[in-house]
């Protein structure tokens, strides 16, 4: 009876699969609890600072400091002014400088036309008003719908006031290259309809969960 | 082979995209920006070299039966920590690059090179094959991308170059630009190069 040699036997392979999976997941845990702090920290970073971008001109007006100092030193500004709340339903930011609130930060989230977004509303005081609005998350079509992440789109909505009496505001889109003849128009992204109506519904939507949880908490 | 001839064969002669026709989604998913492709480039190109030369390292010991389990393991290894590296120091492109970073495991380039070239060769000479077959994709894509990120934003790596007075062509930054492009590129390389018959 020869003896057939190990390399050979059925054992051999699956041994062998099992220490390669264990070295190569082994390389790959520590790898990635090495930089797992590192990951963090860069995504709260880029968040936090988005908030800062879109507070720090109100912060700057209020404490007469300069809006580009407060946006080059984001972590600074962001611990010494800005608070969450979490007493809200909506992930919420309260930007406080001289004993004075100045801004909510809303969180707030809606559907675009591939997939969902979210974005980040800066409110005054009467959280109506919208100092500025950034959209940080969302997955439209690039050059087209995600241009709603570019300034010329983003800063129409500073200044606008999302509720009209107890209602929420009904905007209207216009042709992009169009100039806007009443407060409720904003122009639109051309070949984005769909997503520059997202953008206007999930303002419309959060705006009444956000004016909602204000009346019962009150 | 010389290692100079082994790199101009799998970069050049006997290129991954142009004529092997393979790495087609990805070129066509990542190429609207010349920066995007740039890193996507480098990252498939270490991935690439990386996995030939553990493959082919370990080759004598892989069992037959197991080679391609072997294989598609460590390349998801290698593919797994350039998405890190990336979230953890570019945290930027490695937004942008969105999930097809992790979709380089799925890339038929690196299969490609690991079973036809990294379990029959040396370790030295498999890793300079990943490299130039990496280099090889690269060039592919930042060809694409040169055309697609000018035409399509008026911009090379995100500098201006046209002027505001272009008009942007959304047909480039989206997809179907991309099969043109690929399709034009290897066509003249066929007939450039190769004296294809028609």
């Amino acid at each position: 009876m020869d003896k057939t040699p190990f390399t050979e036997t059925l054992y051999y392979p699956i041994l062998f699969m099992i220490i390669i999976s264990v070295v190569f997941v082994g390389i790959l845990a520590v790898m990635f609890r090495t930089s797992e702090a590192k990951i963090k920290a860069n995504e709260d970073n880029a968040y936090q600072l988005q908030i800062v971008k879109l507070t720090a001109k109100t912060i700057a007006s209020e404490l007469r400091l300069h809006e580009s100092d407060l946006i080059a030193n984001s972590q600074d500004t962001f611990k010494k002014y800005i608070k969450e709340d979490n007493s809200q339903s909506r992930k919420c930011f309260v930007v406080t400088a001289s004993g004075k609130e100045l801004a909510y930060c809303y969180d707030i989230g809606g559907n675009g036309l591939w997939g969902s977004m979210r974005a980040l509303v800066a409110l005054a005081p009467d959280r109506s008003t919208i100092i500025d609005l950034a959209v940080y998350s969302q997955m439209e079509t690039p050059g087209l719908g995600a241009r709603i992440e570019e300034e010329g789109f983003r800063t129409q909505f500073r200044g606008k006031k999302l509720l009209s009496g107890d209602n929420p505001t009904v905007f209207s889109l216009v042709p992009e290259r169009q100039a806007t003849t009443s407060d409720t128009q904003i122009r639109q992204i051309t070949g984005a309809t769909i997503t520059s109506n997202s953008v206007l519904r999930m303002l419309k939507d959060e705006i009444m969960i956000i004016k909602d949880q204000q009346g019962t908490a009150q | 082979m010389t290692k100079k001839e082994i790199f101009i064969v799998s970069a050049f002669r006997e290129n991954s995209v142009w004529r092997q026709i393979l790495g087609i989604c990805s070129s066509l998913a990542v190429t609207n920006l010349m920066m995007n492709s740039l890193i996507m480039g480098l990252g498939v190109t270490f991935s690439v070299a990386f996995s030939s030369l553990t493959i082919s390292a370990i080759r004598e010991y892989t069992p037959r039966s197991v080679r391609m389990m072997v294989q598609t393991l460590i390349i998801a290894a290698y593919v797994i920590v350039v998405d890190i590296f990336l979230k953890a120091n570019m945290p930027a492109i490695s937004k942008q690059l969105g999930p097809y970073v992790g979709l380089i495991i799925t890339n038929c380039i690196l299969m490609g090179r690991a079973e036809g070239f990294a379990a029959q060769n040396k370790p030295l000479d498999s890793f300079i094959d990943g490299i130039g077959s990496g280099i090889g994709y690269t060039l592919v894509l930042l060809a694409i991308a040169v055309v697609r990120e000018l035409f399509g934003f008026g911009s090379l790596f995100g500098i201006p170059i046209l002027g505001d007075w272009w008009i942007r062509w959304s047909i480039m930054v989206m997809a179907p630009s991309a099969f043109f492009l690929l399709a034009i590129l290897i066509w003249i390389i066929n007939t450039k190069y190769y004296k294809v018959k028609a």
